[in-house]
């Protein structure tokens, strides 16, 4: 029997001989120190301790690269969908095609593919992804949505990668979550038409009822499928599908979107109903080194479109000149994000117009990285004197009035059309500055503002002054 | 109002004012500024004499 003994001996456990401590050291099956000392030899068959971590009261292994490197979960964003408010991101970061089931949004409920409960045999719905993923070797894909899967028989549920040719499709191509008409719930590869499916998830009590955590974490040759129950932080099930040696690669396409289906192939007792209230992709550890403006625009937050109606920002109507702007200190001339401007010619004053004053829709900030603004002469040809214009740019405005103290007029520059300019004459120059070192930021509900003054011009009869402003930046 | 007009550059631009009588290309001071109408706006066209 062995014995617990002070020094080092043949005994098989051995204790320190130091004073109260006891002290034990790791060994390898093949009888050698896993500790190990710097600057020491290693080996091609040393054993080691694996490293593990916590996330949300789960226990994960810390993730290595091939050489050893440890993967560090950079979170690229490529896609974030916060399903905020009551007005779905289409046509700017989803694509919606229905048939019978009516797919709305609100804030208290995200996106309800059944927002009507209907039980029409043969309902379906699908939500795509405008953008479309690219697969990287050494670079996982992680797709992450919240959402309820409210099954009753023969309602079929999908979420996850893939792009399926319409509502009543799953995808041929693809890595996705699905629960079955028969409310099995499980994940799938599909290649090339083919699909592997995984043991069903063991769903809790009630499940149909309550939002879960879907993860799909697409890596070089597996596919691992989580759910996560948020109420207790612990995983739900964990799936994974290997890439079997037979397969040529994971999917038969370099980029997919993300998805979600709802579809009865029969009629339902009751309805059914597929609920998302997030939807994020993110590249785990490649080094992607994207401005934020650059990764904001790619998430539809560029500044050509309003973050909460996704009506364009800019006025410019098709194929249709502007109405002339009445020249105020007070009042906009327009209130969009830039844009076509025009007006009639007025005689010369120190008087601040406010041409444009755009209200940043909250919770948005605007991030106003540079502005451009052209200008020609229309009506007829300049008389009497040159037409000076100056401008400046004014954002966090808390009023649209230019009279409210605190507003900061950022100077911008000046043009000029000399006497005899023609109709259709550019002014000299193109006013064009780039705060992209230090943006311009409007906060939420406050107001952009594009100051024009006329310190030198006449009210030459139908001379009226046109041209484009432009706000470059995004909204955050 | 019967004829809305609304004042555009100078001071007073923005204001909406009584056009009804007002005949295009006239003419009318507001407080020592001149405004010409043109259509339903009037143009500021400088400070009276």
């Amino acid at each position: 029997m062995a014995q617990i003994q002070s020094g080092d001996s043949s005994a098989l456990l051995s204790i320190h001989p130091t004073a109260k401590a006891a002290r034990g050291l790791l060994y390898g099956p093949d009888g050698s120190l896993i500790t190990r000392q710097r600057g020491e030899a290693g080996g091609l068959s040393d054993y080691g301790l694996a490293i593990m971590g916590m996330n949300d009261d789960n226990y994960r292994m810390q993730r290595m690269d091939r050489t050893g490197g440890a993967a560090v979960s950079l979170n690229n964003v490529l896609f974030s969908e916060p399903f905020e408010g009551a007005t779905i991101s289409v046509p700017n970061r989803l694509t919606s095609a229905a048939t019978t089931f009516t797919v709305a949004q609100s804030a208290s409920l995200g996106l309800n593919f059944n927002s009507t409960a209907i039980t029409t045999s043969t309902s379906a719905a699908l939500v795509t992804t405008n953008r479309r993923f690219m697969r990287l070797q050494r670079a996982p894909l992680h797709l992450r949505a919240r959402a309820r899967f409210g099954h009753v028989a023969n309602t079929l549920i999908e979420i996850g990668f893939g792009a399926p040719a319409n509502q009543i499709s799953s995808p041929t191509v693809g890595a996705y979550f699905q629960c079955t008409a028969a409310g099995v719930v499980h994940g799938v590869w599909s290649f090339n038409g083919v699909d592997t499916t995984t043991t069903p998830f063991s769903m809790p009590s009630g499940w149909q009822s309550n939002f879960y955590v879907f993860d799909v974490i697409l890596d070089d040759d597996d596919i691992l499928f989580m759910i996560q129950d948020t109420t207790t932080g612990l995983i739900v099930g964990e799936r994974r599908i290997q890439l079997p040696s037979t397969g040529v690669r994971m999917w038969d396409a370099t980029r997919l979107p993300a998805f979600g289906r709802l579809y009865y192939p029969a009629a339902p007792a009751t309805p059914g109903t597929l609920i998302l209230s997030a939807l994020d992709v993110v590249l785990l550890d490649a080094f992607m080194n994207k401005p934020w403006a650059h990764t904001s625009a790619h998430m539809g937050l560029g500044g050509e479109v309003l973050p909460t109606t996704f009506a364009q920002a800019a006025q410019w109507a098709n194929s249709a000149a502007p109405s002339s702007a009445a020249l105020s200190n007070t009042t906009p001339g327009y209130t969009t994000l830039g844009g076509l401007w025009q007006f009639a010619a007025v005689a010369g004053a120190a008087t601040d117009y406010i041409l444009f004053g755009f209200t940043v829709p909250s919770p948005y900030s605007f991030v106003c990285t540079g502005v451009t603004i052209d200008a020609y002469n229309t009506g007829a040809a300049v008389a009497t004197t040159p037409s000076l214009l100056a401008w400046a740019v004014s954002p966090d405005q808390t009023a649209a009035s230019l009279a409210t103290a605190n507003n900061r007029r950022v100077p911008l520059g000046a043009q000029s059309f000399a006497v005899g300019a023609a109709i259709g004459a550019r002014a000299d120059r193109v006013i064009s500055e780039d705060f992209s070192n230090s943006p311009l930021v409007t906060n939420p509900g406050r107001i952009l503002g594009l100051i024009l003054r006329m310190p030198i011009g006449t009210a030459t009869a139908s001379q009226v002054i046109a041209g484009t402003a432009l706000f470059k930046g995004y909204f955050e | 109002m019967i004829d809305q007009v609304t004042l555009s550059g100078g001071d007073l631009g923005g204001e909406v004012v009584e056009g009804e009588g007002w005949a295009e290309g006239e003419r009318r001071d507001f407080n020592g500024f001149l405004y010409e109408r043109r259509g339903d706006q009037a143009v500021f066209v400088g400070m009276a004499p």
